[in-house]
């Protein structure tokens, strides 16, 4: 129940962090997206405070009041001094490589300032949690997140936080924000022998069955091993009924002439597998320099041989359906 | 708000906990138990050993032996008691072991916070400017290990250290704002632990046989400053203690504090005398006063007794200020009750033969009260009686009679307790009062300070329709009375002082400020607040009271966001602008450009083919014009890159007018 409603909370608050702070390449903390709340061991660092006043009021022993005061503003201070510790921070993006839905990239992310004090004690990460240090920043200075992707399409990281305890640690002050990288997750591949037949699932997440007899039968070039997304119908069973190993069986012999992809000569019901399978063609076709070109609703590619046409390609894979955003 | 990844220590900020720790510590040498202290030395020098790898992390049996042999001195010294030493020996006891162990940041801040505690509990026993400067360095110190747990990886001590002092010195102006602002409460519980510190003060009975120990001490006792002018040092009898009972040998109290209620003053004439005291802390309740108060102003924590005598109504265990009212000379207690008059005249009984004899011989009958105190006076001054702070000590049961004819060697003691003695065989009702005479006078500030060694002794005797003071050691020895007492009962400063002129002055430019200290420090209560903005605001309503302190706060507030706008690195975008103008215009004049309306590229082409020689130069100075003016705005030039810049630009334009644009 309460958990219920501290999701419910963290939603909302989530929803208007976002609204007050839209997706941009370059953001500057100011005013409008710094948070400073004490933390625990600044409310630990009051209750000291508290003892010591009351103290000092039962013992009517004014040099202890003056201390007690004198640490009460230096909490205060403490306030103006951990934000212009994280004020006037610029954080903008560089360009960060396209990699397969399921990899890791890395985002670098550059931070630069105009004051004179050096920014100390930053953290930036996802969360509270998985962040690390960032180095003194003097002026500029890079910092590179690893970000594991998990959906194709353009690059959507989540909110992404710097905060620091710094100087005293008593106090929390943070900033969360929404980057724009400018690159693509493309889906991830699923490698298929291409052949020039058809292709349908019976199987809706896992194989594809063979509709059309696959030509020469056991008349395989070489055995590879099994990979998740691969027919069971081109396992080489009798391999594995001697070894015990999952081995598939590879055609090379369908590699010649021009390939085409088609989006339309896939029977799958689900989109992401017809990518996933196309890009996991145009891998393979680019890989053995073999001319491909790629036909999808919406986009196509003629055919073509090359690093641009690689990524064209998988740009336009990755792009299906996001296009009129 | 959990602790980031990052949860250790850096080596360099455990070495500024431990340092700080161990200074901090040094503090309470004297205060607290040595073990103890030396036990907390040997933890942290065992882990700095530790952290070398020499040795390793003790086991858990030498730990046990170190918290249990700390807890034991804590027992041996201190017992069951409750007193502010016993508790604070037992928070360091109890974090005794921290150090060891320190090895996530919470670890270290319980350290720091330790630090601010011990820090602050100070001065529960000090007090002096002395004193808070010591802590106040020291605060610096812990702020400073403080700030190196979240510095980051790389940091000087120097940067720790100048980090902490802007930090506390930027909180300096809104401390002392609050200081003289915040409202100054009534204890919210009555929490009397008393300090153990050993304070030499007056005691509640006086054996005169008994060795003077009193008079040795150079504590300060208290320190008084008169409005107006201020009756002489030597007339200054500050009241503390009757003393009617005695035994034969020992002076005591026998009746309990009677207190009155302040008289109403309405109508009240101008007071004869008016004078602020400030009396340090003792663990009793008596407080100083010259005889015949007639109002405490504003205090109600201080009562006068039917004898004129002063009592807090609690222990004085901090220093307090009180100020002080004589509206008329009044007599002391005008009426007697029967018991008074025989607690009064109370003697003990079979001792002291031959003072009887000589009472005898005075023809007592035809005397007044006075004119008895003026035979004995006679008396005092026939014999040779010697002033002494080392008498010889009293055997017999018969002390007054041995005093008096036999060893006449003694102080103030002596004589007040012989003489009220000698009175009372008399039938006249006497006491001894117990008291301070003799202050000393600062000239800077104009205040007079009393020292344990002015403790006094004098006589009260009845004439029959009031109390009447008398001073038998005046009559004996009265430069006691004028001078004080002999220098070798001061301190070695008064003594030193004494030689060296200029040393003297030193010493009372230091006590003058130890008195300022008192003054605004200790004693600014609720009545000295009130006192203190009626000064410099006068009489005010509440609206304009929070109108002024909301404008001090955001004044104060304001002055720290200044701060925010030093931060920052000058703009020079300006300067380069003109720059850039001053270099194309002039290139223009000299006919190297149509226009002035050129950029700094098409320039750079231009004077290179003109002029090969510059090239390298004017590329140079072309790239950076290029970089400052169109980069996004961080990337900042400064002051040294752009004197450099001008100079090329210069240089440029010099080469270009001799040489001539063809």
């Amino acid at each position: 129940m309460i958990a219920a409603i501290q999701s419910k909370l963290l939603n909302k608050y989530h929803t208007w962090l976002d609204s007050r702070h839209p997706v941009s390449q370059t953001i500057t903390l100011a005013q409008r997206n710094i948070y400073i709340v004490p933390n625990k061991l600044g409310l630990l660092y009051l209750l000291l405070i508290l003892v010591l006043f009351v103290t000092a009021v039962n013992y009517q022993n004014n040099l202890i009041f003056s201390f007690s005061i004198l640490l009460l503003s230096i909490l205060l201070t403490t306030i103006v001094s951990t934000y212009q510790n994280i004020s006037g921070l610029k954080i903008t993006v560089s360009k960060v490589s396209s990699v397969f839905c399921g990899e890791a990239t890395n985002l670098m992310l550059h931070f630069h300032h105009d004051k004179k004090t050096p920014k100390r004690g930053l953290y930036v990460g996802f969360d509270r949690v998985n962040s690390a240090e960032i180095a003194e920043v003097q002026s500029t200075q890079s910092h590179s997140l690893s970000f594991v992707t998990s959906q194709r399409g353009p690059l959507h990281t989540p909110r992404l936080t710097v905060f620091c305890q710094y100087p005293l640690g008593l106090l929390t002050t943070w900033s969360w924000f929404r980057l724009h990288f400018d690159a693509l997750v493309y889906p991830a591949p699923i490698i298929l022998p291409f052949n020039q037949q058809f292709y349908d699932e019976t199987d809706h997440d896992n194989a594809v069955s063979v509709k059309a007899h696959l030509e020469g039968g056991d008349d395989f070039d070489s055995l590879r091993n099994y990979q998740v997304g691969d027919s069971l119908s081109k396992i080489a069973w009798a391999k594995f009924a001697k070894t015990q190993a999952l081995l598939v069986k590879t055609f090379e012999h369908q590699a010649s002439g021009n390939w085409a992809f088609n989006w339309d000569d896939l029977q799958s019901q689900s989109v992401e597998y017809k990518l996933s399978v196309l890009c996991g063609w145009v891998l393979q076709a680019h890989e053995l320099q073999q001319p491909y070109s790629l036909s999808i609703p919406g986009k196509t590619c003629s055919l073509n041989l090359g690093e641009a046409h690689f990524v064209n390609c998988l740009s336009a894979l990755a792009m299906y359906g996001f296009d009129d955003e | 708000m959990g602790l980031m990844m990052n949860k250790s220590v850096s080596s360099g900020a455990l070495n500024f906990l431990f340092v700080n720790l161990i200074l901090v510590l040094s503090l309470f040498i004297g205060l607290l138990p040595t073990w103890l202290l030396f036990e907390a030395l040997l933890v942290v020098l065992w882990r700095s050993v530790m952290y070398m790898g020499y040795v390793n992390n003790p086991d858990w049996l030498v730990k046990l032996l170190l918290v249990v042999s700390g807890f034991t001195v804590v027992y041996l010294q201190y017992g069951t008691q409750t007193s502010i030493e016993a508790m604070l020996a037992l928070l360091v006891a109890g974090v005794i072991l921290k150090p060891l162990e320190v090895t996530t940041k919470r670890d270290a801040y319980v350290l720091v916070f330790t630090g601010y505690l011990l820090l602050a509990l100070y001065f529960l026993f000090k007090s002096s400017p002395l004193d808070y400067l010591f802590v106040f360095i020291l605060l610096v110190s812990n702020l400073a290990a403080q700030l190196s747990i979240n510095w980051g990886r790389r940091f000087s001590y120097g940067q720790l250290l100048r980090g902490a002092v802007s930090t506390v010195f930027k909180s300096i102006p809104l401390a002392l704002f609050l200081f003289f602002v915040l409202p100054r409460l009534a204890p919210l519980w009555s929490l009397n632990v008393p300090t153990n510190s050993g304070i030499t003060g007056l005691s509640d009975s006086m054996s005169p046989g008994d060795v003077a120990s009193l008079s040795e001490s150079d504590e300060l006792v208290f320190q008084v400053k008169f409005k107006g002018e201020a009756p002489l040092p030597s007339d200054q009898y500050w009241r503390v203690l009757l003393m009617d009972e005695f035994d034969g040998k020992t002076w005591r109290q026998s009746l309990p504090d009677q207190f009155v209620k302040e008289q109403p003053m309405s109508n009240a004439p101008l007071p004869l005398l008016e004078y602020d005291v400030i009396a340090q802390s003792h663990d009793k309740k008596w407080l100083f006063t010259l005889a015949g108060p007639s109002l405490v102003e504003a205090d109600s924590a201080i009562l006068i007794t039917r004898n004129q005598l002063l009592r807090a109504t609690k222990s004085v265990l901090q220093p307090i200020k009180y100020k002080l009212l004589h509206h008329a000379e009044v007599p002391i207690n005008e009426s007697m009750s029967y018991l008074e008059r025989q607690a009064f005249l109370q003697l003990p009984k079979g001792v002291n033969p031959r003072s009887k004899e000589f009472i005898h011989t005075l023809n007592r009958e035809l005397l007044s009260a006075d004119g008895l105190v003026d035979d004995l006076k006679q008396f005092y001054l026939s014999q040779s009686f010697i002033y002494s702070l080392q008498p010889d000590l009293l055997q017999s049961d018969d002390t007054i009679d041995e005093f008096l004819w036999g060893s006449q060697k003694g102080f103030c003691a002596h004589y007040a307790g012989s003489l009220t003695y000698l009175l009372r065989l008399a039938g006249v009702p006497a006491r001894v009062v117990m008291g301070y005479q003799g202050a000393e006078l600062n000239a800077l500030e104009n205040y007079y300070s009393v020292y344990q060694y002015n403790a006094h002794a004098w006589v009260e005797y009845w004439n029959g329709s009031q109390w009447q003071s008398v001073d038998p050691t005046a009559w004996v020895s009265p430069l006691r009375i004028e001078q004080g007492v002999s220098d070798n009962a001061k301190g070695l400063m008064a003594n030193l002082s004494r030689n060296y002129g200029w040393l003297n002055s030193m010493n009372e430019y230091w006590q003058g400020l130890n008195y300022i200290w008192q003054e605004w420090m200790l004693s600014y209560n609720g009545a000295a607040q009130d006192a203190f903005y009626k000064k410099w605001f006068g009489d005010i309503d509440s609206v304009y009271w929070a109108l002024i302190l909301l404008g001090c706060f955001s004044g104060f507030m304001g002055f720290i966001f200044l701060f925010l706008w030093w931060d920052r690195k000058p703009d020079n975008r300006h300067t380069l602008i003109k720059l850039t103008e001053l270099y194309i215009n002039d290139l223009q004049e000299q006919g190297l450009l149509a226009s002035n309306a050129t950029s700094v590229v098409m320039a750079e082409q231009i004077l290179t083919k003109e002029m090969p020689a510059l090239e390298g130069l004017v590329s140079e100075v072309t790239r950076v014009l290029q970089a400052q003016l169109y980069a996004s705005q961080y990337i900042v030039i400064d002051h040294q890159e752009l004197r450099e810049l001008k100079a090329k630009i210069k240089f440029i334009l010099r080469y270009v007018k001799a040489h001539g644009a063809r």
